[in-house]
Order: C-alpha cells, then structure tokens, then sequence
C-alpha cells in the first residue's frame, strides 16, 4: 500500500470516527439533561413586556446620588 | 501602520491561496473520472459533485462579500469634526453575577463615550449581585448606573423591563457576563445617522481561549460567524443581532413589543421581527463584546442545540416570509439564508462528506480522499488567515483551522442535524442556563 492510500485510509478512519463520536456526544448530551431538574419550555406564558419592577432608593454613600 | 500593513499582506496572501485552492479544486473535479457502474454511483458523484460546488460558491459568496464589507466600513470611517453621538442606555440583565458584577459595570463605565447611563436589571438573583450592584450606583461624571431588580424571569424578561425603563432614545442589550470594547458605542451608534436603520449588529470575541474547545470556537466566530455576518451586511441581509451585544431605537423596539419569550434564541426572534417591520439592521466590526465560550463539549453541544431549534422557531413563526418575498427581496434572502445555515448546510456538510469517505471507497478512487481533505484543509487554513488578519486577530488561532475541519465543525453540525430533526418533530425541551466558569 502507498503513502497516499496510507494517508487516505487515516482521513476516511478519522472522519468517520468523528462522526461516531459526535453521535455518542449529543447522545451522552440528552443523557445528562434528563437527569437535570426540567423546566419546561412554555410558550403559552404571556408577553412580559412591561414587567413590574423595584428599583432600589437607596444609593451608596461613597460619590454622588442621582 | 506596520502591523497594520502585516495583517494586509497576510489578508492579500490569504485571498490569493483561497482562490489557488478554489481552482485546484475545480481542475480536481474536472479530472475525475465520470463513468460508474451503476446508476446510484453516478447519483452519488453527482450529489457529492454539487456539494463541492455548493463549498467553493459559499466561500467565494462569503469571502467576497466580506472584504468588500472591510472596504466598505473603512470608506465610511467618520469624520472627527462631523459625530453623531446620541445618548444612550446600556442595559446589562444579571442573574446570580455576584462573583463578577462588580468588574463588569467598572469596566462598562470606562467606555469612551461622552454620555450614558448603565442600567443593571438583576433578574431576581438569590445570590449578591443586587446588593453589589446597588452599592455602585450614582452618577459618575456624564454617566449614570442605574440598578434595578424584578422576579426571575429569564433574559428576555429582564431586557424587556431595561427597554421600558431606559431613559435615552438608543438602547444597547448585552449579556450580564459580557464585557465591551471601550470604542463601542462610538463605532456602532454613527450607524443610526441613517434613519432607516433600526439597529446595528457586534461583533463577539471570544476571551476564555484557554483549551482547544475555546480556541476553536474563536475561530469558528472570527471565520465562520463573523465572515458570514460580514458578508451579510454588504448585502444589507444581517439576519442576526447576537445576544451579547445588540443596539437598538429604542421606539423601534417598544413599537415591536420588545424581546419574546416563545423561542429559544430571542435575539434571532426580535431580528426577525426588526427586519419584517421593514427596518435595516447594520454590522459593526469594532463594536466588540468579549464573551465567555463553553469550556467544555457537552455545554457547546447544548449552546449549539438551543440556538438551532430557537432559530427553527423564530423562522417558523415567520413561514409565510420565508416562502414568499413579502418584504422585498433583502428580507426574503435574511431568512433563507438563516435557514440554509442553520438546517441545510449542517446537514449537506456532514451527509455530503460522509457519502464522499463512502463513495471514494466503493469507486476505488480512495487516493481522492487525501486531495480532497488537503484541498479543503488549504482552503480552511487560507480562510481562516484571511478572517483573522481582517480582524487584526491572534494569529494563533490559524493552525485550529486544521482540526477545525476535521473535527470541529462535523461534531457540530451532528448536533444541529439532531437538534433540526427533534424540532421537526416538536421534541420537549428543557431549560436551562448555560455553566459559565466566570473568566471575565
């Protein structure tokens, strides 16, 4: 066997292994989220937009307030 | 200018060497031979034929596009006597930032801007980053760091509650973990001179380069996420405005009803629906966010799931304007390029160079392999130094472009294949935030 068929033998091996590995990555990727706590995506929850907030009236005392 | 000067060179070699291994490439193809056994063979040839051609015109469209884009921004360069330097807020959602929100507004109120405010929206943090927040506000010269607090309720909801508090006519949204190039707002706000422009786009860096998951996810941003947002401004087809730094009118956006929470990628949402309401969205490269990349495989996995399926739904939402060209053709290209990018290049990339391995295999043309894999690695080095001396970049990063190719990108793009097929088939999803390891 030749260097070129050699070498191209190594790239198709890699390549391919890649791919398996990829696979078994995203696998082991679901795995470990469903171990996780879920929170669930829901898409019915209603637009936040303008959402209540509390400022703070407090500033530091070191410089000047607003 | 001596640097200066160096990146160019590199960028005239880099451009040269690209299109070297473009025709090299083409005389390849043109040299093999074309008469199979059987019907599928040819079949095959032909596919993995057009997705080589699918290769060389995305990266001449790109490449091309993008340097005209450099040419571009270097032509429209202000003038120091002429500035249009509006006010403007700078709204940082944190959640559970304490170790870091006191470096992060430190560095946020050093930028070099005439006049600003900062506005922290603590999302209802259980550890301190309201209380160190708040210790840090007042007024500091012509800038402002307001900080306020609200119940969790995710990023979306905390960028929405700093729009409606925002106290100047232009808003800035970013990450709570990000960090901004002092020339920020200077080089992205003159884009706002035009009034059809409703916001502009920045560019992110990666800062934790720390192990080879990071380095070559810096260079996937610099050359693939970069280059194409690159292009797409010359196009006037900018169809993302990453999270970590956005600008915004802010009428724009209340007008629009701010960021949504349906999707799983709410900044490539609220693009969508600037550039449906007929607004342009703009490009700028020196207006830089430095933010931390996953560390590890499994979070970039995650990152790479998230953001494929929320794009999936952002375009979904949007079918009729993805089939039609309803809003003219720049609208129509936006997001059936966002499409192509985010399902079908990921798809043809990893099908098209496993049929290759496969079809070289059962041809008994195995030599190929290797002229196809230096072809494409020569092409990927050249592009990569070409991206990287554009953006005055570490040229350290150039060699990942090897494993780049190699590696990188096809574990990616399984992902983003697995992620496409769960979202056709409307798979559950889970939330949850990302794990920073807090280098900023």
């Amino acid at each position: 066997m030749d260097l070129n068929n050699v070498l191209s033998t190594i790239i198709i091996v890699a390549f391919v292994v890649t791919v398996v590995l990829a696979v078994g990555s995203y696998m082991l990727y679901k795995l470990r989220e469903r171990r996780r706590p879920r929170q669930t995506f829901d898409p019915a929850k209603e637009n936040i937009f303008f959402e209540r907030f509390y400022p703070k009236p407090a500033p530091s005392e070191h410089h000047q307030p607003l | 200018m001596g640097k200066r000067f160096g990146y160019y060179a590199i960028l005239l070699i880099g451009l040269a060497v690209v299109l070297s291994a473009l025709g090299s490439m083409v005389l390849l193809l043109l040299n093999i031979p074309y008469q199979f056994a059987s019907w599928w063979l040819t079949f095959g040839v032909t596919m993995l034929l057009f997705f080589l051609i699918v290769v060389i015109a995305r990266y001449i469209i790109l490449l091309w596009l993008g340097y005209l884009h450099h040419l571009e921004s270097r032509i429209e360069e202000d003038d120091p006597h002429d500035l249009f330097e509006p006010p403007v807020t700078i709204i940082v959602p944190a959640y559970n930032e304490g170790a870091v929100i006191d470096s992060a507004i430190k560095s946020l109120l050093a930028l070099d801007y005439p006049a600003y405010e900062v506005l922290v929206v603590d999302d209802g943090s259980s550890d301190d980053t309201y209380a160190r927040a708040s210790a840090l506000e007042g007024r500091y010269g012509d800038v402002v760091l307001r900080v306020v607090s609200k119940s969790n309720n995710g990023k979306a909801s905390a960028l929405n509650t700093g729009i409606s508090l925002a106290r100047h006519p232009f808003v800035l949204c970013m990450d709570g973990d990000s960090r901004l190039s002092r020339d920020t707002l200077k080089a992205a706000l003159r884009h706002f001179r035009d009034p059809n422009v409703g916001a502009v786009a920045g560019n992110v860096k990666v800062v934790n380069r720390r192990n080879m998951w990071t380095r070559l996810q810096a260079l996937e941003y610099i050359e693939g996420l970069n280059m194409a947002r690159r292009a797409q401004a010359f196009a006037r087809t900018v169809n993302i405005i990453p999270g970590p730094i956005g600008i915004f009118r802010r009428d724009v956006l209340q007008q629009l009803g701010g960021y949504e929470i349906d999707t799983y990628a709410e900044d490539a949402d609220l693009t969508l629906k600037i550039l449906t309401a007929g607004w342009q969205i703009k490009y700028e490269e020196r207006a830089i966010a430095y933010t931390e990349a996953p560390e590890g495989l499994l979070d970039l996995l995650k990152q790479r799931y998230r953001w494929t399926r929320g794009i999936l739904q952002a375009l979904g939402k949007r079918k009729a304007w993805l089939l039609a060209p309803k809003g003219g053709a720049g609208v129509w290209i936006s997001l059936n390029t966002m499409f192509f990018e985010a399902i079908i290049w990921p798809t043809v990339n990893v099908l098209g160079n496993l049929a290759f391995a496969i079809g070289t295999l059962i041809a008994g043309i195995p030599h190929y392999v290797l002229y196809w894999w230096m072809m494409l690695t020569i092409l990927d080095v050249a592009a990569a130094l070409y991206a990287v001396a554009m953006e005055e970049e570490d040229l350290g990063l150039v060699p990942y472009a090897v494993l780049y190719r190699m590696f990188f990108i096809i574990t990616v793009d399984v992902a983003k294949m697995f992620a496409s097929i769960e979202e056709l088939f409307k798979v559950r999803m889970t939330w949850g935030k990302l794990e920073r390891a807090g280098r900023l």
